[in-house]
């Protein structure tokens, strides 16, 4: 069934995927034509706005599957979903994996498109396009781009997972008055929370990553409050102040255990607590 | 015979931010009946369809359909048709029995392309282009084509024009499965008297009566409109 | 036929079903339509129908065979009984009315025999014993 689910999903938003993705791509590809061609004025403005449709287009793809979520889930066309027989539980794991499915090609169509920017750009220089990469990519530390990648990637899962577990807790009977919201109000708080949990974990979870000297990009154990410390105290008398070099990646424990909070949270909502209006 | 209940329910109460929309209600209904679910606004009327088809949670209480308690097993053999409309705008006639075919075991296409034939809707024509009663005539082609155990209608005939709610009660009639339960709610009381076996009538969320039909149009002297009419106004 | 929702209706199909076969619609001997067929042509409930049926076997005018269904009964005396237990119930009312506002039973009788011709349309009992195929207009 839960192939079937993630079928009808593709099915239902197949057109405005397309739809949306081809715009997208279609004004990338213009604008940076633009820069490429050294058109004066229009071709720097190009640049800028092919890097942000490239960018959007990410953006709005999330937006359709939390417009398609909320329909289908709680709108109208929640009375067909929610009498499929199935558990609340399985609904719920069907979106998320479609969702996070279409956000991961959303975003590698947005990376092509950046490196399609990087390679106008290196056009509209007169410089060779992959040399302009290469030494790009030189100037990046591998673990650098391992890094980048991993934390895209645990960013798409966050923004899927807890974007999901937020509306089906803000679906629930007791906050469903509020129609859309709840939800609304609900992200505005886990942010608030997060970010304040995030800092702390950043500077007290003793887990970071080393980022200039001989040993960058080995692990160790060490948050960023002692850093941070002698950041804030330092004396102007003593020297000159260092900047902190280690980054404290305490942060990846905590968005973890959110998503696999809401995972749980959002599962359960469907299953025990769903109630159309 | 001993057959099982097809629909048991005890003590169900269910409240909404402070308002009691069902209070204790008790309810035992054999299979093999078309049941009239009647009642004035605030009654409970949808309240209970959908906790019945499991759309509704946070209830007390104990509900048993189709031997169940609401949930995959139940909605397997469920066929619920709510109130308003459920099916994307986008979708024909056939796009919508294709839906109902992949999710539903005991859905039959080929009694869904009869219906629609039956009702004369057109097969090119998009739900949003059709009229309320065209959408209406196609949700019930698809919720009486499970072929379920328990069929719960949601004013199947509200807000449709006089002769489709003539031909919509044929629909219903002439696809009833003789061993499920039919569950029809409607405030159209004088539309459904000629083909409901027993009537509930519920008000402030718990049962004011429940009956046979003939048995209370025999008792009251009066139809079940009437009858109706005198009660709640009492 | 008209329904009177104040009324048990399987009572009114029993009427309505015993009417049919001392009027020869259905004929003597003949297959009962099914009760589905009836709910759907009558726009009434199916289980009301089968009670309906039930009753008009229990009356005798009707027979079940198990394999093969409902059949009217051939047996002419039982039909001919239907047909005098319906008269005798509109001749009581008749009788009850007409006397109620002061009738003679000759002025009765008169005014009958005067009625009677502006009825032509309706289906004549005689002529269906003889020809039971003919329907009713």
């Amino acid at each position: 069934m839960i192939g079937t689910l993630i079928a009808q999903d593709f099915r239902a938003t197949r057109k405005s995927l397309v739809a949306v993705v081809g715009i997208a791509l279609l004004v990338v590809a213009v604008s940076l034509t633009m820069t490429a061609l050294r058109v004066p004025v229009i071709g720097q403005i190009g640049l800028v706005v092919g890097i942000i449709a490239a960018v959007m287009l990410t953006l709005v793809v999330l937006g359709l599957l939390v417009e398609n979520y909320w329909r289908t889930m709680y709108g109208r066309e929640g009375y067909f979903t929610m009498v499929v027989p199935v558990r609340g539980r399985t609904l719920f794991f069907a979106k998320v994996v479609y969702g996070l499915t279409v956000a991961v090609v959303g975003a590698a169509l947005s990376a092509l498109g950046l490196v399609g920017a990087a390679v106008a750009f290196a056009l509209s220089q007169r410089q060779e396009p992959l040399e302009f990469l290469r030494t790009g990519l030189g100037m990046v530390e591998p673990w650098m781009a391992w890094f980048a990648a991993a934390a895209l990637l645990l960013q798409i899962a966050y923004l899927v997972v807890v974007g999901a577990g937020i509306m089906s807790i803000g679906a629930q009977g007791r906050f469903n008055h509020l129609g859309f919201g709840a939800p609304v109000l609900g992200a505005v708080l886990v942010y608030l929370v997060m970010q304040v949990v995030t800092f702390a974990a950043i500077m007290v979870v003793p887990f970071g990553v080393v980022m200039v000297g001989p040993d960058a990009g080995s692990l160790v154990p060490r948050g960023m409050l002692n850093e941070f410390i002698a950041v804030l105290g330092d004396d102007p008398a003593t020297g000159s102040t260092q900047p902190p070099n280690v980054l404290g990646l305490g942060f990846v424990f905590t968005s973890a255990a959110l998503i696999a909070l809401m995972a749980w949270w959002g599962a359960r909502a469907v299953d025990r607590h769903t109630s159309l209006r | 015979m001993n057959t099982p209940l097809a629909i048991e329910v005890t003590g169900l109460t269910k409240s909404y931010r402070g308002r009691t929309a069902l209070d204790g209600l008790d309810l035992r209904l054999a299979p093999g009946q078309i049941v009239g679910l009647m009642g004035d606004n605030g009654s409970g009327k949808t309240t209970l369809l959908k906790i019945l088809a499991g759309v509704l949670a946070e209830w007390e209480g104990s509900v048993r359909v189709a031997g169940h308690a609401p949930g995959p097993e139940s909605k397997a053999t469920v066929s619920f048709l709510p109130d308003a409309s459920f099916l994307p705008d986008a979708h024909r006639p056939a796009d919508s029995i294709d839906l109902y075919a992949r999710f539903f075991d005991d859905f039959d296409p080929s009694r869904a392309r009869s219906m629609v034939e039956f009702f004369g809707l057109p097969w090119d024509r998009t739900l949003k282009e059709m009229s309320k009663g065209m959408r209406e005539k196609l949700q019930i082609s698809l919720a009486m084509s499970r072929r379920a155990r328990v069929y719960l209608l949601d004013e199947p005939i509200s807000g449709v024009d006089p002769a489709s709610r003539d031909v919509i009660l044929r629909g219903i009639l002439s696809n009833f499965d003789d061993d499920a339960l039919l569950l029809i709610s409607t405030h159209l009381i004088q539309d459904v008297e000629q083909i409901v076996d027993s009537v509930l009538f519920l008000r402030a969320g718990s049962v004011l009566l429940h009956g046979g039909a003939d048995e209370l149009r025999a008792e009251h002297g009066m139809s079940l409109d009437a009858l109706f009419r005198k009660v709640y106004t009492s | 036929m008209q329904i009177d929702d104040s009324r048990p209706i399987w009572a009114q199909l029993v009427d309505e079903f015993r009417r049919r076969i001392v009027a020869g619609e259905w004929a003597a001997g003949a297959r009962v339509p099914s009760v589905r067929e009836l709910a759907l042509d009558l726009g009434v409930n199916p289980n009301t129908v089968q009670k309906a049926l039930g009753e008009i076997d229990r009356l005798g005018l009707t027979a079940t065979e198990r394999t093969a269904g409902r059949f009217v009964t051939a047996d002419e005396s039982a039909v001919a009984g239907g047909r005098a237990a319906l008269a005798e119930a509109t001749a009581d009312r008749f009788a009850a009315e007409a006397r109620g506002i002061g009738m003679s039973l000759a002025e009765a009788a008169d005014l009958l025999s005067r009625r009677w011709a502006l009825h032509d349309d309706a289906p004549d009992a005689t002529a269906s014993r003889e020809k039971p195929e003919r329907k009713a207009p």
